[in-house]
């Protein structure tokens, strides 16, 4: 596999929120505005990149029986440089990131691709795995905080720690609040998943028949 | 055993390493981010407090507050933590109360400003773990500006409690949360304005 394709299939045939279901609670709770998820989907591609880099540089040393607790230890101290690093220089993005990398640390996409890929591939495929891994869940929560912010708020990319309210496209009284808290998150979620597995059946379907 | 010791080593040398560079990391940064912290709350305290452009930390004055509180059987004000008075050229202008009420992700770290003339005259979220896009939004100005220019002797709830603030949609325990702080932080300046000696102390 090239450094292209191990990219690149993170983004669409191996989507860890549509097609891996791959950290379905962080999904749910940061998909509520579009900022949000391009905030989440950053700062866990990042961290991604990072422990997938140190994790398959580790591996030759790394021995089976331990290297679940190793994975820990390298990705909480990743995160947690991260954190203390953001919040001493880049305080204003701190403030806005800030509350997710809680989230990260107990983010099962990190801890997957280390798992069943890092451990088992070089440096250079891995960092191509966290990039296009983090870059498709970005994607995936942009796409669902766009349905959900649409619909619960009637306003579309509001970033509220920058002080601005977003567009409104429809008035606030018909906006559906359920579709911004958690069961509506689960509706549109699971609406989602079927309609890309449809898509992609039925592409699959009409190459084998043409 | 060989094996047990083995891994045990790895293990030991991997944790010794990650604790190394945290220490050297904390090291760095935990300076700056003190300072940060103390920018973000000057910034914090004059937000609150516009027509005050320096602030003194008057802390002392609540612990005496609070202890009189306790021992008159009254609630002890557990939501108020510091308490600053404001002032502009030698003249004070009101007080402002970092509170600490706990909200749905833990403590909201919330400053409330109350003028001279018992009103509050602003509210500022300094640090939250609210939830994203709901909570988070107690952040927003146009939510805390809901609470400014309440008198002191109000009773501070939200709408859902029987009170006067609209709370965030989705978002009752953080707005809940919020209104507490402002509610105590009223109710430690009635008690400071009362006490004319203090008051003058201060």
């Amino acid at each position: 596999m090239s450094f292209k394709s191990e990219f690149s299939k993170g983004i669409i045939n191996e989507n860890p929120t549509f097609r891996m279901l791959l950290g379905m609670c962080p999904t749910l709770a940061t998909s509520l505005a579009i900022s949000n998820g391009i905030g989440m989907g950053l700062a866990a591609t990042f961290v991604l990149v990072g422990s997938n880099v140190i994790i398959s540089a580790l591996r030759k040393v790394t021995p089976e029986k331990i290297r679940i607790p190793i994975f820990v230890v390298v990705i909480a101290t990743f995160v947690t440089t991260v954190d203390l690093i953001m919040a001493a220089f880049l305080p204003g993005l701190h403030e806005v990131l800030g509350i997710f990398i809680p989230l990260i640390v107990v983010n099962c996409i990190i801890f997957a691709r280390a798992e069943a890929f890092a451990f088992q591939h070089g440096i250079m495929d891995s960092l191509a795995d966290g990039l296009g891994m983090g870059l498709g869940w970005t994607l995936a929560l942009c796409g669902l905080s766009a349905i959900r912010e649409l619909l619960g708020t009637g306003t579309i990319l509001a970033i509220p720690d920058f002080g601005f309210a977003g567009i409104r496209i429809f008035d606030q009284s018909l906006a559906a609040v359920m579709v911004i808290l958690p069961p509506g998150g689960f509706i549109t979620l699971g609406l989602l998943i079927g309609l890309l597995n449809w898509v992609a059946s039925r592409n699959k379907k009409r190459a084998q028949e043409g | 055993m060989r094996e047990v010791l083995r891994l045990g080593v790895v293990l030991l040398v991997i944790c010794a390493v990650a604790g190394a560079v945290l220490a050297v990391v904390n090291g760095i940064t935990s300076d700056r981010i003190a300072a940060q912290a103390t920018i973000r709350l000057q910034q914090a305290l004059k937000d609150v407090l516009p027509e005050a452009d320096e602030f003194r930390d008057v802390t002392e004055a609540l612990s005496f507050v609070k202890a009189e509180a306790s021992s008159g059987g009254k609630s002890p004000f557990a939501i108020v933590d510091k308490m600053y008075a404001g002032y502009l050229r030698g003249e004070r202008r009101g007080f402002a109360f970092m509170c600490f009420p706990a909200g749905y992700g833990g403590v909201i770290e919330t400053v409330v400003g109350v003028s001279s003339s018992g009103n509050v005259s602003g509210v500022s979220v300094v640090r939250h773990s609210e939830t994203p896009g709901l909570g988070a939004n107690i952040t927003g100005g146009e939510f805390q500006r809901r609470f400014v220019g309440i008198p002191a002797g109000t009773e501070v709830k939200v709408k859902k409690d029987g009170g006067q603030v609209d709370a965030i949609t989705g978002a009752t325990v953080s707005s809940r949360a919020v209104a507490n702080a402002v509610n105590e932080a009223l109710r430690v300046f009635e008690v400071v304005s009362d006490k004319g000696a203090l008051g003058n102390e201060l």
